[in-house]
């Protein structure tokens, strides 16, 4: 069997002999330090206090050892290869995306593997101890210990990946939108894949062994279901790495990993959020799909590069009728609002034409007033909002300077959530609030102006603009063409 | 931005393009366009064949790109260097040990095989980077400012390892902006100004001599002088400099030149002088350079 290229070459760096001495000395000497307090030479295994202290500290180790170096390496990995002219040299090479995913993956963390590797033995082994001789593992999480430890180990595992699979994504994802690299981009890698961390293993340590977590009103043993939740969305992430690799070695890509990875967040939360109800849940399941789709669309609108070259190359291709290099070429963002637009139009047909589902219609008791047709309203005109969002990124990132485009759009978005809506509140204008966001205390029917025609004008309204401005960028584009001058 | 404006070009298998023109003329874009590394806006770049945009891991299997700012991983040894080059290209096994060996061999880096790269010199490294464009036996081979920074001796023997290169049928091309360099191993030039191809020609007869000017003195005006030399053969951009000299393009080997002149004084032209007046890469890119269309 021939070794990864990538994983083999990682191997050569990351694992010197001096390497492979230091982990388990430092590791042993942090377990030794801390559990030394707890030992009892009279008992089998060291006392139960020592082996809960050492089971402990070594899975918690295990968490910060993946969330602080597992994170970093990874994301180091990528902003090397950029910074030091080395990725060109890969991206040039004939070894296969995947080839390549895995080998990144697995190859840039090895050191953090091993480490990782060392510190589950001893959690398994003191866990194993500790419920042989005084059963405290399976007292506390009513499981046997065989399943405890299967548990824990895929949790851990999954875990491992998902967030060095996200480091890496987040790397690949900001290095490419700004053509180069630079050490803050493992800095914002780590920050993201933190948060998502945390949010896993939050979840994993608040369920109890003998909890039940109900999905579309089917019961699942809570840990389990944390557990195969962690193994999915893991591997969205893996697929998700393997995708942007496929971008970055200019192999050709449908846009379906997203609305894909969308729809699977989507209905997994819905699941979640109805729990035990077991009624029609049709309604509220799109409309949970819709809104996932609605937020995560900014996601690849404010990571993708969105230059007026891409733009050009894409509008090019719809005029000479090639759809389907244009589908090929689209950024992810504009499939995300396509799919929306698709969510939106069937939630609205769902919530004004079936019926709403018990959820909602307990919210209508308590309310007193039409909650599927507010919502249907706030759903479009959030649409809306949506859409004059990408239209003034676009807008921006037409500017002279796209270096800052991100930058103004986003004081474009704080003024317009932020600081109008809040002088507007202030100045006792509250009529004029719709203008700003979908979502307010004020009924809708003491407004004089219909709320919707709001997002409405100015979806309008900022199309114009974006019209104008690149009607003028593709004027200059012609005249340097022209004249030969190199911009 | 448009670094590029409306190119066509075809490169002959087997020749070595000098790709020259002032720093931002858009050579590095080129190249990395040609290397299926960066997508044009608009076009097609046909590689042996395959559309480098539509398939770029079948073009990069026949490709070596040398970038202007090469880069290689300094902690590990040239020959971890060549053994990684050569595996992300697909070899395994004794067809990987081979191919490092052989390549080794001809860029003369078996006595640093296990020094760490991050140790050599800048010509050292240099030709390491070569190596592991070259490692996987490309046909076409794609370098960016090769010499930058090399000593007068490093660019000797990179002259040398080109022709070699050329010899064993790879097709190069070069870009520098340092001509003197080009000139000892190119058979076309390649000049580009403000992302524009302004000159692209062989600077070979067809015969494979190098062309060169040639400048005929006359002792009085001969009438019809201008249109029997257009008709021969070998002989290209005849133009007259006053009744009495003519420059003209033709191959400047003795053997073509004795037969110019007795054909010439067979017909009775009052010759009274034929010297080389050589036009090599320099003087094609002066001559590119300033003129109209060089100025567009």
């Amino acid at each position: 069997m021939t070794l990864n290229p990538e994983l083999r070459r990682y191997l050569w760096l990351e694992l010197s002999p001096g390497r492979l001495i230091l982990m388990p000395v430092v590791l042993g000497l942090i377990l030794l330090l801390i559990g030394v307090w707890t030992f009892d030479g009279s008992r089998p295994g060291g006392g139960p206090d020592f082996l809960g202290t050492i089971s402990g500290t070594a899975s918690a180790g295990y968490v910060l050892l993946v969330l602080f170096l597992g994170a970093r390496a990874a994301a180091n990995a990528m902003v090397r290869e950029v910074a030091e002219r080395t990725w060109d040299q890969q991206r040039l090479s004939s070894t296969g995306a995947w080839s390549m995913t895995w080998g990144k993956l697995f190859g840039s963390t090895i050191y953090v593997w091993y480490g990782c590797a060392i510190l589950l033995v001893v959690t398994l082994t003191s866990m194993t101890l500790w419920d042989m001789h005084y059963e405290g593992v399976s007292s506390e999480t009513g499981e046997t210990i065989p399943l405890t430890l299967v548990q824990l180990t895929v949790g851990l595992v999954a875990m491992t990946i998902l967030v060095e699979a996200a480091a890496i994504l987040v790397v690949m994802t900001t290095v490419s939108r700004r053509e180069s690299a630079r050490q803050l981009d493992v800095t914002i890698a780590q920050i993201v894949v933190f948060v998502v961390a945390v949010g896993a293993v939050g979840t994993l340590s608040d369920l109890q062994g003998g909890e039940t977590v109900y999905w579309y009103g089917h019961g699942f043993h809570a840990i389990w279901f944390a557990v195969v939740s962690l193994v999915l969305f893991a591997l969205w992430s893996v697929i998700g790495l393997w995708r942007r690799m496929r971008v970055e070695l200019q192999m050709k890509n449908m846009p379906v990993m997203w609305p894909l990875f969308v729809l699977f967040s989507g209905i997994w939360l819905s699941g979640v959020i109805l729990g035990e109800e077991t009624g029609n849940t049709v309604t509220l399941t799109v409309l949970i799909v819709t809104v996932t789709s609605m937020l995560s669309t900014y996601v690849p609108a404010v990571l993708e590069r969105m230059d007026p070259v891409h733009l050009r190359r894409l509008i090019g291709t719809l005029q000479e009728r090639r759809f389907a290099q244009a589908i090929r070429h689209a950024p992810l963002w504009v499939v995300a609002h396509g799919m929306t637009l698709i969510g939106v139009v069937l939630s609205v047909v769902l919530l004004l034409v079936s019926t709403p589902g018990v959820l909602l219609e307990e919210a209508q008791e308590y309310a007193d007033v039409d909650i599927p047709g507010i919502a249907a309203g706030t759903l479009v005109a959030w649409y809306l909002f949506i859409t004059r969002d990408l239209l003034l990124l676009m807008f921006s990132w037409l500017g002279k300077r796209t270096r800052r485009a991100f930058t103004t759009w986003l004081i474009w978005m704080a003024l317009l959530y932020g600081l109008a809506p809040m002088i507007v509140a202030a100045i006792g204008g509250y009529m004029f609030l719709p203008a700003f966001a979908p979502f307010w205390d004020v009924p809708y029917a003491n407004f004089a102006i219909p709320p919707i025609l709001w997002p409405i004008a100015e979806v309008i309204l900022v199309a114009l603009l974006l019209r104008w401005r690149w009607k003028r960028y593709a004027s200059a584009t012609v005249a340097q063409t022209s004249t030969g001058e190199d911009a | 931005m448009r670094a590029l404006h409306g190119i066509t070009l075809e490169v002959e298998a087997g020749s070595v393009t000098a790709l020259v023109g002032p720093n931002g003329a858009g050579k590095t874009t080129l190249l990395r366009c040609l290397a299926a590394l960066d997508t044009p806006y608009a076009g097609r770049v046909l590689i042996e064949g395959e559309d480098a945009h539509d398939d770029p891991r079948q073009v990069h299997r026949k490709i070596g790109y040398l970038s202007d700012f090469f880069g290689l991983y300094d902690e590990l040894t040239v020959r971890q260097c060549l053994r990684h080059a050569v595996a992300m290209h697909g070899f395994s096994g004794a067809e990987e040990i081979d191919a490092v060996a052989r390549v080794a061999t001809q860029l003369d880096l078996e006595e640093l095989i296990e020094r760490k790269a991050g140790e050599l010199s800048r010509g050292q490294r240099q030709r390491l980077a070569i190596a592991q464009a070259i490692v996987h036996q490309p046909s076409i081979v794609l370098l960016d400012e090769p010499a930058s920074g090399l000593d007068p001796l490093a660019r000797q023997s990179l002259s040398v390892l080109l022709l070699g290169l050329r010899d064993q049928g790879m097709t190069l091309i070069v870009s520098s902006h340092i001509l003197a360099e080009l000139e000892d191993y190119s058979s076309h030039v390649l000049v580009m100004d403000k992302g524009r191809l302004v000159e692209h020609r062989s600077i070979l007869g067809d015969g494979g001599a190098r062309l060169g000017f040639l400048a005929l003195e006359l002792a009085e005006p001969s009438d019809g002088l201008e249109a029997l030399l257009s008709g021969m053969d070998e002989v290209e951009d005849v133009a007259s400099v006053d009744a009495l000299n003519l420059t003209f393009r033709a191959p400047l080997d003795a053997s073509f030149r004795s037969d110019l002149l007795k054909q010439l004084v067979a017909k009775g032209v009052p010759v009274a002088g034929l010297s080389e007046k050589r036009m090599g890469l320099r003087e094609i890119y002066r001559e590119v350079a300033t003129s109209d269309e060089g100025r567009t």
